[in-house]
């Protein structure tokens, strides 16, 4: 099982403080590959993409809109 | 002895787009995406992108869901507004060929942070601005439109705006960050432009015009000579090679040559 994170350090919550899950590009349980864009989540004019870090099962742990900051894991890859 | 600037050193190809015709946002915002994904794939030197832009209210893909939408962009269109959504976040952001454009499209390293890729944007920019005797910095102007953190705000008006948008990944992602600057636009018609929108789809968030200003307007008229616009891109451009960029960009440019390996 690995862990998907929004990157430890990608921004400074001293500045922004917050960012939401902004979508789910798959539905909790769906097969993925790696390298495939799962998620996106925005921090005031910021987007990124999250990608999953190895194939497998998609365990959503982070609902759409829900609050991360860097660091949060939403997600999880469950073997098979 | 060919002389190579710092810029070539670090391999940014940079580029200046619609200088004597403004180019169709949408057009634009595709040819980067596509260029974008050749950096992160490595078939293409990171680049940094000037330009300028036809008359455009662009939108986020959370305003695009708004009640109305399609029906308010026509009517929008009608009155020379046409709108076009962005993958960025923020607000709606409404642009002419007074506003230059920097597009910065990089490998995507998530060691780096926004901050970083925000004072590598807006080195150049308040630059460019400081060549003018336009001291401005990277602040938030509550009251202008698409307000945020990262304004570029001269005596507490923003004159301009950032946003970033982070592709892919996997160690083929790029990062694209792209600023807007408004040099010879109405600060007045912008604003009430992004107003129209709001109202119109039922929103009460509201601009406010005396929150923004223009390059135009920080300057003497006799210093403001045709096409100030252009005059802002060439020194834009001068300003991404000479100014410090490769302090904040250095570490981007070695995970560049680290992925081209």
């Amino acid at each position: 099982m690995v862990d998907i994170r929004v990157p430890d350090g990608l921004w400074d919550i001293t500045t922004i403080p917050e960012g939401v899950v902004a979508n789910w590009f798959f539905n909790d349980g769906s097969g993925v590959v790696e390298g495939a864009t799962v998620a996106e989540v925005v921090a005031e004019k910021s987007s990124f993409d999250i990608t999953a870090p190895k194939s497998g099962t998609l365990k959503i742990i982070v609902a759409k809109d829900g609050v991360v900051i860097p660091g949060t894991v939403i997600a999880r890859i469950e073997d098979g | 002895m060919v002389e190579v600037s710092p810029a070539e050193q670090l391999g940014l190809a940079i580029n200046q787009l619609g200088q004597r015709q403004p180019l169709s946002v949408g057009e634009a915002l595709a040819w980067q995406a596509n260029a974008g994904g050749e950096v992160g794939r490595g078939v293409r030197p990171p680049l940094a992108l000037v330009w300028r832009a036809q008359r455009t209210l662009i939108v986020t893909r959370r305003e695009a869901r708004l009640a109305n939408f399609a029906a308010v962009s026509r009517v929008m269109a009608e009155e020379g507004w046409p709108v076009h959504i962005r993958e960025s976040g923020g607000g709606a952001f409404p642009v002419g060929p007074g506003t230059v454009m920097l597009t910065l499209l990089l490998p995507r390293d998530d060691k780096h942070s926004l901050e970083v890729l925000y004072a590598t944007l807006s080195a150049p920019i308040l630059s460019m601005l400081g060549s003018y005797r336009v001291a401005a910095s990277v602040d938030a102007v509550p009251g202008s439109f698409c307000s945020g953190r990262h304004d570029i705000a001269v005596a507490g008006r923003k004159i301009g705006g950032m946003a970033q948008r982070w592709s892919g990944g996997g160690g083929r992602g790029f990062a694209m960050a792209s600023a807007a600057v408004i040099v010879d636009e109405d600060p007045e018609e912008l604003s009430a432009t992004v107003n129209r929108f709001y109202a119109r789809c039922g929103v009460q968030t509201r601009c406010n015009s005396g929150a923004v200003t223009s390059l135009c307007r920080q300057l003497s008229p006799v210093n403001v000579g045709v096409s100030l616009e252009r005059a802002a891109m060439e020194t834009l451009v001068r300003c991404i090679d000479a100014t410090s960029i490769e302090t904040a960009f250095a570490g981007l440019s070695r995970s560049h040559q680290t992925h081209s390996a």
